[in-house]
């Protein structure tokens, strides 16, 4: 009877341990509902949803870089160049072409990501941490240079810029912000590349082990190059939604997003050995991140104690997701 | 209860050691004189490896007695055991690669010699009484193999060691740098230290030992002064089980030139040239270091070589990369599961899918056929006879013969024409093994055929219709394993 | 054995492998050399005392914090937790100030720094985590801290703090050179001989070089690898300090960039990502280099932005060079 007893308590320990990201979530929002009833309010959930559309994406991307073996630390350059460029292309090209010019760009520069990492023969998370980190430098560099460090703002331009605004205000149903359906939409489809085609695959088979996928004639480097470009081209959406929210493209605007952007990634299972992950959990990644600031500004706790709350979070996701991996091997 | 003076330096009695599913030592006596070079021979697998991770503490025995220098010996560190004076020379050697020599040496102890001037004076005085010449200053990473030896054996000089224990130390030495290692071991048993010198090389065990212990899956066979035994007697006692049991009837089914590959040559290999033939197993034997995986992986694409010619079905082709050799028919089971072969945090079914995954998906997009990709899975888990709860395990969670099962199975299902194994039954149990043996001999019946690189002779002899013999990068023979002896097919392994 | 004789070709090909081995120094006689044949065509306050002078001051907080990282890196791991240790520490020391002496406020920060050593230490070493990622979210940690402890506001010190830094009675006011620079010195100095003539330095080379190995050998790998991350800590500390000194204020915004800039600027200056390999003495010719380039810039190009994208392309060109080099060497055939 009692063994019985001690093996219950034990399931649901491990059911929790399991689930831990949800049971947080819920926990979080139960009780900043009781404290704070606005919480529940239609109005700050469409806010939550909004905070939710560029750090979101920026998640999704690093997501993949994630599986794939490597830490990518170019977010913060990427989305500075990406926003600026979107803002001062409107005029030149009209916002279609803006919009697909900044998408291309990030393509491109995820991709000399991976052409860079992977020609030097890197294949530790190591080197290509401070290869692109160097390239957040030459990025954000850029950024600054074509905006002459200020901050550009959409309405200036002559061009309409309507695709912005739709993006940044119009919400489905009154309620639902575009952003966050236009997100649910590219993540699965990217959950689709990640599962089910072969591309995706052999991005994860690479990530759990280069050799191995090597020696299976699965072409690691194209993967790597392919994922990276992914990669930058979802940083590049981030900055999108940014610029559309904020209606204006600051030259720093993605200082701490890469921060921000890991805390997700991990917090949401995936690990950092490569491998294992997905982007389901990272969009529950990005929700608690974001919940977590919402509530927090909602009780009042200050904006800097959210860093430290963070930094916090962080180091107990790793070390939970460690202690997990040691039981079950 | 043996005295510090007694003859004998290190008596293990009664030794025995289970890991889970195998008797990796059962019952072992050994007892080494102090002063005499000891022999220690027996196929991979045998316990010799075993034996020594007990004595230098990185295993607890189960039960038996160990007692060393008259110290009866219950558990121990290798820190600890070091200390006591038994330093143990591994295949890879205990060495930081980044560091010098003298450092090397006295690591650890830099306050002890007095600090860096007195590290590498007490390292050069130590290197001079073995007589070598390595500079102290030098680099670890820049010395060759024979070097590095050097540097291990000053190592445990530097520690009084009374028993050096050396781990196949002359599996990539030249002649003459054997013939200096024979002179220090000398040196050093004239100044009372024993040694036990493992190794599979019969020449040098004659030459050098005294008296030798010769085991055999986990057993002591035999052991007696060198002089009490023959050469013949030594390879029986070592090889001799009954093959019968253990390997299906060797297949014949032979047919034409299948694969030819010339002038190959690399850094390791030099001018080599081979056939296989349709339905053939093609052994190659040779000593770990010999450069048959270096021959195999250069053949598959896997390594760069300076020139290779490979003509499949005699049509010259080019292989650049693994990609170009399975697209050829090729395949490979590489020799380390868990860092080649293996996606570890994987299920079972996406490590045997892996390799057939681009063929099961479809349309631009290439979507993976899920319902494809299941079954065959599933079909090889059952053909295979894969025990796993579920085609979702991961694979860490498999015994190591599953887990090799998973690697074929991946390869089968691309039916290939040249299946590539190398160490393919390597830390397997027998029932595994004699499964992938059946499944090597249905390959081979079914056209394929088969390179099999394996350091368990009876396993090559008993599976291959022909061997080669690797030595020090070159093939120095070709044998029928039927009608050719054992002992003529080591003399050209040895060189 | 044939004995070959030393051409020409091969003293040349000496020469080469001497300055790689020495890539940053080499680097930063390139750009001394630059300057030279810039200055005979133009007017360039770059030899001028004060130009000379503000490359090292740029570099001394730095410095100071590279010394410590090398050990972190030395072990084969990484610290990006001194950019937040950076701004807390600076904030700190004037918060401690503000009731008891200075001493014990620099000796309390201290203190404190060495306990957020430990606790990454504990996590690295002990719990055997990914560092890169403890010691980031550590580092966002401390700046949290910071900004609480400032509410983001740049706090002011007493004026008579800024002589810790500036003042030059260190050295009987010798040639004027600032204490911070001397307190530099002096701290390259004192680890360069711990890490070359000390037991545990050279047990850190043990541990970086092959962690196994060196438990095998007796080394207390796992006490002295913690006390690695302690020491990276504890000098990021000393750093912080120095700079609020320096500025004569905390500001708990500093540091967001000294993190990768700093690890950086030890794989460059030649201590190893792999572990094992380099030196307090290379990671400061390797802040160095960064200053001197900064500097150099500041003369020869006009536009900030541009300086900043050239550094950009040093770093990635360098980094890439580094590791292209390391694959060369692997498949060497």
């Amino acid at each position: 009877m009692k063994k019985t007893q001690k093996i219950d308590s034990q399931t649901v320990i491990r059911f929790i341990m399991d689930h831990m990201l949800v049971v947080i979530l819920i926990a979080l929002a139960i009780i900043t509902a009781m404290v704070e009833p606005k919480f529940l309010k239609v109005s700050n959930l469409t806010n939550i949803m909004r905070q939710f559309g560029a750090l979101s994406f920026v998640a999704l991307g690093l997501t993949f870089a994630i599986i794939c073996g490597f830490i990518d630390l170019s977010i913060p350059g990427m989305l500075n160049i990406c926003a600026v460029m979107s803002v001062i292309l409107v005029n030149p090209l009209g916002q279609v072409g803006a919009l697909i010019m900044t998408l291309i760009f990030g393509l491109f520069a995820g991709f000399l990501n991976g052409a860079l990492i992977t020609r030097s023969g890197g294949t530790t998370q190591a080197e290509g941490l401070f290869i692109t980190f160097g390239m957040s430098q030459v990025w954000s560099a850029a950024a600054m240079l074509i905006s002459d460090g200020k901050t550009q703002q959409l309405r200036w331009c002559d061009k309409p810029y309507t695709i912005f605004k739709f993006m940044g205000s119009y919400n489905v149903f009154g309620v639902i912000p575009i952003a966050m359906v236009l997100f649910v939409a590219v993540m699965l489809i990217l959950n689709f590349y990640h599962k089910r085609t072969y591309s995706g695959r052999c991005m994860s088979l690479a990530g759990g082990n280069k050799t191995a996928a090597d020696l299976a004639g699965i072409h690691v480097n194209v993967t790597i190059m392919r994922t990276l470009a992914i990669g930058g081209m979802m940083t590049a959406m981030g900055a999108l939604m940014l610029v559309s929210r904020v209606t204006n493209a600051s030259p720093t605007v993605g200082l701490g997003y890469d921060n921000d952007a890991i805390l997700s990634v991990v917090v949401g299972g995936t690990s950092l050995a490569g491998g294992k992950g997905n982007v389901l959990g990272t969009m529950l990644g990005v929700l608690l991140v974001t919940l977590l600031s919402n509530c927090m500004n909602l009780l009042g706790v200050s904006s800097h104690m959210q860093y430290v709350m963070k930094g916090a979070v962080l180091i107990f996701a790793i070390w939970a997701d460690n202690r997990k991996n040691l039981q079950s091997n | 209860m043996e005295t510090k003076n007694s003859e004998y330096i290190l008596t293990m009695s009664h030794v025995n050691k289970s890991f889970p599913g195998v008797k990796a030592l059962d019952d072992v006596s050994i007892r080494v004189k102090r002063g005499e070079v000891h022999g220690l021979v027996g196929e991979n697998g045998a316990g010799k490896s075993t034996l020594m991770k007990i004595l230098s503490g990185v295993y607890t025995k189960d039960s038996g007695e160990v007692v060393f220098d008259g110290q009866v010996i219950e558990k121990t560190t290798p820190v600890e055991s070091l200390n006591r004076g038994m330093s143990i020379i591994y295949q890879e050697f205990n060495l930081v690669q980044t560091m010098t020599v003298g450092e090397n040496i006295f690591m650890g102890r830099f306050k002890e010699v007095g600090g860096m001037r007195g590290t590498h004076k007490k390292a050069r005085e130590l290197l001079d009484r073995i007589g070598s010449k390595i500079r102290t200053h030098a680099l670890v990473k820049d010395l060759s193999t024979s070097e590095m030896q050097m540097v291990e054996i000053a190592k445990a000089l530097s520690f009084n060691s009374k028993l050096i224990i050396m781990d196949e130390p002359s599996s990539s030495l030249t002649a003459d740098e054997l013939k200096a290692l024979f002179q220090i071991v000398r040196q050093l048993v004239q100044q009372g230290i024993s040694v036990i010198y493992i190794s599979h090389k019969l020449d040098e065990i004659f030459e050098l030992c005294d008296s030798i212990t010769i085991m055999r899956d986990g057993h002591v066979i035999d052991s007696k002064p060198v002089a009490d035994l023959t050469r013949a007697e030594m390879i029986t006692k070592m090889v001799g089980r009954e093959i019968e049991n253990e390997y299906p009837p060797r297949p014949e089914c032979v047919g034409d030139v299948l694969l030819e590959v010339s002038n190959l040559n690399s850094h390791k290999l030099h001018d080599v040239s081979f056939q296989l033939h349709r339905g053939e197993i093609l052994g190659l034997v040779g000593l770990v270091g010999a450069g048959r995986t270096e021959m195999i992986r250069a053949l598959f694409g896997a390594d760069h070589v300076r020139s290779i010619d490979v003509k499949m079905e005699g049509k010259p082709v080019h292989i650049k990369n693994p990609r170009d050799a399975i697209a050829l028919g090729m395949a490979l089971v590489p020799e380390d599961r868990k860092l080649q072969g293996l996606v570890l945090p994987f299920g079972v079914g996406s490590n045997i899918s892996m390799a057939a995954l681009k063929n099961i998906s479809s349309g631009p997009l290439k979507v993976v056929n899920g319902s494809k990709e299941k079954e065959l899975s599933q079909r090889q888990i059952e053909d295979l006879l894969i025990k796993t709860p579920s085609a979702e395990t991961k694979v860490v969670s498999l015994s190591g013969g599953n887990q090799q099962k998973c690697v074929l199975g991946r390869w089968l299902e691309m039916s290939p024409k040249v299946l590539i194994l190398d160490e393919p039954t390597r830390g397997i149990d027998v029932g595994a093994k004699f499964e992938i043996y059946l499944l090597m001999k249905r390959i081979v019946e079914n056209g394929g055929s088969i390179i099999l690189i394996s350091s368990e002779l009876p396993e090559v002899l008993n599976m291959s219709n022909r061997v080669l013999a690797v030595c020090e990068g070159r093939i120095t023979g070709e044998f029928n394993p039927v009608t050719d002896s054992v002992d003529t097919i080591m003399d050209k392994v040895l060189g | 054995m044939e004995q070959k004789a030393y051409t020409l070709q091969d003293r040349a090909r000496g020469f080469g492998a001497f300055l790689y081995g020495h890539k940053a120094i080499a680097a930063i006689a390139l750009l001394y050399l630059i300057m030279l044949f810039y200055s005979f065509g133009n007017t360039t306050s770059f030899f001028s005392s004060y130009s000379q002078t503000l490359i090292f001051q740029k570099s001394t907080v730095n410095i100071i914090v590279a010394c410590g990282v090398t050990f972190a890196v030395m072990v084969h791991s990484i610290d990006l937790s001194i950019g937040g240790m950076l701004a807390l520490s600076g904030v700190l020391v004037i918060k401690f100030m503000e009731f008891m002496p200075a001493w014990l406020a620099i000796i309390c920060t201290i203190a404190i720094g060495m306990l957020v050593g430990a606790v990454n230490g504990f996590f690295i070493v002990h719990q055997k985590l990914e560092g890169f990622i403890v010691t980031l979210g550590m580092g966002v940690l401390l700046k949290g801290v910071a900004l609480q402890l400032t509410n983001a506001h740049p706090i002011s010190a007493n004026l008579s703090f800024n002589d810790l830094a500036m003042g030059n009675h260190l050295v009987f006011g010798l040639a004027k050179i600032p204490n911070m620079v001397i307190i530099m010195l002096l701290i390259v100095l004192i680890f360069s001989l711990i890490l070359r003539y000390t037991q545990f330095g050279r047990n850190i080379y043990a541990i970086g070089g092959d962690y196994g190995v060196a438990e095998y050998a007796g080394v207390p790998a796992v006490r002295q690898k913690w006390m690695a991350f302690v020491l990276s800590a504890g000098l990021t500390t000393v750093a912080g300090i120095v700079n609020s000194s320096y500025l004569c204020a905390g500001n708990a915004n500093y540091g967001d960039m000294t993190a990768m800039i700093v690890n950086c600027a030890v794989v460059v200056g030649g201590t190893s990502m792999a572990g094992g390999v380099g030196g307090v003495w290379q990671s400061a010719i390797g802040v160095l280099f960064f200053s001197a380039l900064e500097i150099t810039l500041q003369n020869l190009v006009p536009n900030a932005y541009i300086i900043q994208l050239i550094q950009g392309f040093v770093i990635v060109a360098i980094l890439f060079l580094d590791s292209y080099d390391n694959k060369r060497k692997r498949e060497r055939v």
